[in-house]
Parts: structure tokens; C-alpha cells; sequence
């Protein structure tokens, strides 16, 4: 079964149409990469997926479960939870400034789960040695570099075990000198065989880790395929030119 | 002597004190509730709420004042006919509040909860949507992002303008004494129309400066306090 299954989103902002019939399936233990031109929705798609967007038309289903059909939200429970098998990260990190590192990846464990707080912290430093970081859980957001919030904010999402993990330019924020740490954490996720839609510009990242990539360009997936069809011999011209740019 | 007008004074002060507490108490959550009127996606209540916040931050409070305890009885007497307003007033009796005292509570209510509910909106518009849609993702409800994740950081971030604005209202209570409630002020007052003594009204600076200087340290105290974090 699908984890999660776009058919035909559309997505417009007043008269500007972001999305224009956008069609994506997720097996359990896909990697998938988004890439293509600024501007080109990659985001929008995302954010529609996890309901930070409503979308103007199509439809969604998590795990098999509708959310959207027709462009319209289901009402029910079952529609509700089943966003909660979907976790995402954010370009800007976006930890909660006045929160420790340990707060902030057990606070939703804790009041949205119902765990008890010890059993959530335990599990907490599990994520925290997993991310490389168990030294920096008293640390407030404010005293780690760019790349080690950002570990903080996958484990964070970790932490509510979700299905599928969202990562919108999860190194687009940072430092190069820092994207390795964090580029290295999403591998390691990708080898345990959790599912991951990655929106990135590290091409060679995608290359290594995505089993498939989707180039958007202008609302619309305009070339999809395994890695080596779509950055070796790709018969598409908007991508070879986008990933000219990329190679220079 | 001097423990007499000491006295006297402390009595006015508690006056002061109350009027100072009791608009606090009412007008901090009431000013919250505004500022989400103001921000509200509904037109017209977010007009309505910032009309009335330009009237009531446009105007003296000294003028409010005077509106409100003398409002009623002209339109009591334009509407002399209109039972109900009189029953307000004696209802109003009935809760053993006297009418001045009451007057000067709505007004400062009213006042200071739009000027607090400008600066919870300064202080909620500032946050960023990250934070809001990070809650969101995780699955928490829109009230407990509003508490566990945004409120503290909005406290944080206008502790200074409030500091401000409450230390201003210490010495707003003053004006009470337009309409005769008897606050520290008119007790200083009364030493100079009676025994000609006019240094009662300068020791009541001292007063206002002891309690002031108490509320400077006490913001201190929670500024440090959410000296914790940056951001
Ligand atoms: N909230 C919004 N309101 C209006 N326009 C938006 C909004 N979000 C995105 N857009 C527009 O939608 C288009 C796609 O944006 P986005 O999905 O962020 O692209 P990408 O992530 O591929 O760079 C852009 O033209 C952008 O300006
Ligand atoms: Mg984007």
C-alpha cells in the first residue's frame, strides 16, 4: 500500500496557480528527492501534503486512508490522525527558542501522544545519540551552530515515529561546511529504510540517497525517474539546463 | 504631624493601590482578548476593535473619566423615562461599590486594556509562522501552540512595553480624583485646604517613587528570569 498518494494537486494563490496538477506516490521505504528551479512549488507541494496549505483541487491519501478527495477534506477522525503519520523539517529549523534541546523533542511526545515524561525522555536521548548530539541536551536552540539545530529538529520529528519524514532544503539555511553533519543524518535515516520526501539542491546528495527524483518546473512534474535516468542521459532539455547550473 | 499626614496619606495610597490592581487584574486578559478581535480574519469585529482602541488611545483618559461617571446621568435624564437605566445604577448600588469608585474602574479598564491589547498584537505579530506551523506539524492543537509555545515568547519579547505602560498607569491613578474618589493625591489635598500645608502633596512623590521603584525591580526580576534563552 501507498504511504502517501498525490493525484492531480492543484494549488493556487488568488490567480497565481502554484500547482498544476502535481501527481505523487509513496511506497514504504522510498527515498524520493523533489528538485527543480525556485519558484517552481516544490515547497507549496510539501506544505500541501502536511496540510500547511489547503489545496484547490485533487487528491490525498496517507496510508491508504483518504484526507482529500476531490479537492475537499474529509472531516472525519480518521482523516485528522492520519497527519500524524507524517513528521516534517523546516529550511529554518524552526525549534522553539525557549525550550532545551530535550524539551523541544519531548514536548509533543509528552502533549500530544500522552507519554509518560520519563519514558519520552529516555526515548529522547536515544534520538539525541542518533543525531550525534548527546552532549547538547540542556543546550537552548540558541547556543548550537545551524547544523546542530537542525539535528535537533530531526530528532524532534523523530521523536512521534511518523511514517513518512517531509524535509523542505533541510540545508538551505546553513553554512557549506555545515550541511555535511546534517546530509549525513538523512542518510543514516535512509539506510534504516524510512520512508523521506526530500526537497533539496544538493544534487549529488539526491543522486546517493533518493531510489527516485522529481523535477518540478512551474507547477508541474515535468521529468521523473530512478537517479541515473534522470542525471545521466536525460532526454529532457528544463532539466538538463537546470542541472547545468547545478554542475557549474 | 508627620504621622498623621503619613497615615492619612496610606489611607489615600490604598485607594491608589486598588484602583492600580483592580485595572490590572481586568484589563491584562481583557486587552488579550482585543488584540485577538483586532487580528481577527472576521472584517468587521476587526474594525470595531480598532475603531474603539483609536477613540479610547485617542482621547485623555481624564476626558473617559468624566464621560463615564457623568455619561449615564445626562442620559439618564435625556431618557428619564426609560426605566432600565435607572435600574443599572441602583443595581450597581446594590453590589455595595460606590458609583464614583465604580465609574473610575471602567474607565481604567477599558483604557488600559486597549492600550495592553496594542501591545500583546505588537508582540503576537512578531512571532514567526514557523513557530506556529513547527506546533502544528507536531500535532499540537491551535490552543496549546497559543500556550506551550508561543505565549512565553510573546511575554518575553513585550515585557519592556509593559513595564512601561503599568508603570504609567501608577501614576494615571491620580486622575481619579477628577470625580472626587479619594486617592492619595486629594488626601495630600486636603491638608492644604485645611491647615495650609503644602508638603503633603510633595510627600506623596515619595510614595509614587517607592512603588515604582518596587514594580522597576520586579520587571527586572522577570526580564532575568527569561534571560534564559535569546530569540
Ligand atoms: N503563501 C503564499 N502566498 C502567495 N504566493 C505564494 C505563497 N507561497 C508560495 N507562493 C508562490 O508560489 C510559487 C511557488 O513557491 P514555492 O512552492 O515556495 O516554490 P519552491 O519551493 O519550488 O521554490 C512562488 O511563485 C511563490 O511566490
Ligand atoms: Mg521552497
Amino acid at each position: 500500500m501507498m504511504v502517501l498518494e498525490a493525484k492531480n494537486i492543484k494549488k493556487n494563490f488568488g490567480k497565481l496557480e502554484v500547482l498544476k496538477g502535481v501527481s505523487l506516490s509513496v511506497s514504504k521505504g522510498d527515498v524520493i528527492a523533489i528538485i527543480g528551479p525556485s519558484g517552481s512549488g516544490k515547497s507549496t507541494f510539501l506544505r500541501c501534503m502536511i496540510n500547511l496549505e489547503k489545496v484547490s483541487g485533487g487528491d490525498i491519501a496517507i496510508d491508504g486512508e483518504p484526507v482529500v478527495t476531490g479537492g475537499i477534506y474529509v472531516k472525519s477522525q480518521q482523516a485528522k490522525d492520519a497527519y500524524k503519520k507524517l513528521g516534517m523539517v523546516f529550511q529554518n529549523f524552526n525549534l522553539f527558542p525557549h525550550m532545551s534541546v530535550i524539551d523541544n523533542i519531548t514536548s509533543a511526545p509528552i502533549h500530544v501522544k500522552k507519554i509518560p515524561a520519563a519514558e519520552a525522555k529516555e526515548q529522547a536521548r536515544k534520538l539525541l545519540a542518533q543525531v550525534g548530539l548527546s552532549e547538547k541536551e540542556n543546550s537552548y536552540p540558541f547556543e548550537l551552530s545551524g547544523g546542530q539545530q537542525q539535528r535537533v529538529a530531526i530528532a524532534r520529528a523523530l521523536a512521534l515515529k511518523p511514517d513518512i519524514l517531509l524535509f523542505d532544503e533541510p540545508t538551505s539555511a546553513l553554512d557549506p561546511e555545515l550541511t555535511g553533519e546534517v546530509l549525513a543524518v538523512i542518510r543514516n535515516l535512509a539506510q534504516e529504510h524510512m520512508t523521506l520526501l526530500i526537497v533539496t539542491h544538493e544534487m549529488a546528495f539526491a543522486h546517493d540517497v533518493a531510489n527516485k527524483i522529481v523535477f518540478m518546473d512551474k507547477g508541474v512534474i515535468a521529468a521523473e525517474g530512478s537517479p541515473d535516468e534522470i542525471f545521466c542521459n536525460c532526454p529532457n532539455e528544463r532539466v538538463n539546463a537546470f542541472l547545468k547550473n547545478y554542475n557549474q | 504631624m508627620f504621622w498623621t499626614v503619613t497615615l492619612s496619606l496610606l489611607e489615600g495610597f490604598g485607594v491608589t493601590a486598588k484602583i492600580f490592581a483592580l485595572t490590572l487584574l481586568f484589563a491584562l486578559p481583557i486587552g488579550l482578548i482585543m488584540s485577538f478581535g483586532s487580528m481577527s480574519k472576521f472584517k468587521p469585529l476587526k474594525w470595531l476593535v480598532k475603531i474603539f482602541v483609536w477613540i479610547i488611545r485617542g482621547t485623555p483618559l481624564m476626558l473617559q473619566l468624566i464621560v463615564i461617571y457623568y455619561g449615564p446621568g445626562l442620559i439618564g435624564a435625556w431618557a428619564a423615562k426609560l426605566s432600565y437605566t435607572n435600574a443599572l445604577i441602583s443595581w450597581i448600588g446594590t453590589w455595595g461599590v460606590p458609583e464614583r469608585f465604580f465609574a473610575v474602574m471602567v474607565a481604567f479598564i477599558i483604557n488600559y486594556s486597549c492600550y495592553f491589547s496594542e501591545i500583546y498584537r505588537g508582540g503576537i505579530e512578531s512571532m514567526s509562522r514557523g513557530q506556529y506551523e513547527a506546533g502544528q506539524v507536531l500535532g499540537f492543537t491551535k490552543i496549546q501552540v497559543f500556550f506551550k509555545i508561543i505565549l512565553i515568547q510573546v511575554i518575553k519579547k513585550i515585557l519592556p512595553a509593559m513595564s512601561n505602560e503599568i508603570i504609567t498607569l501608577v501614576k494615571d491613578t491620580s486622575l481619579a480624583r477628577i470625580i472626587a474618589v479619594y486617592e492619595i493625591i486629594w488626601a495630600a489635598q486636603v491638608f492644604i485646604k485645611r491647615d495650609g500645608l503644602i508638603w503633603p502633596l510633595i510627600y506623596t512623590g515619595a510614595f509614587y517613587l517607592v512603588f515604582c521603584g518596587l514594580l522597576t525591580l520586579l520587571f527586572g526580576f522577570f526580564e532575568r528570569k527569561l534571560d534564559y534563552y535569546k530569540g
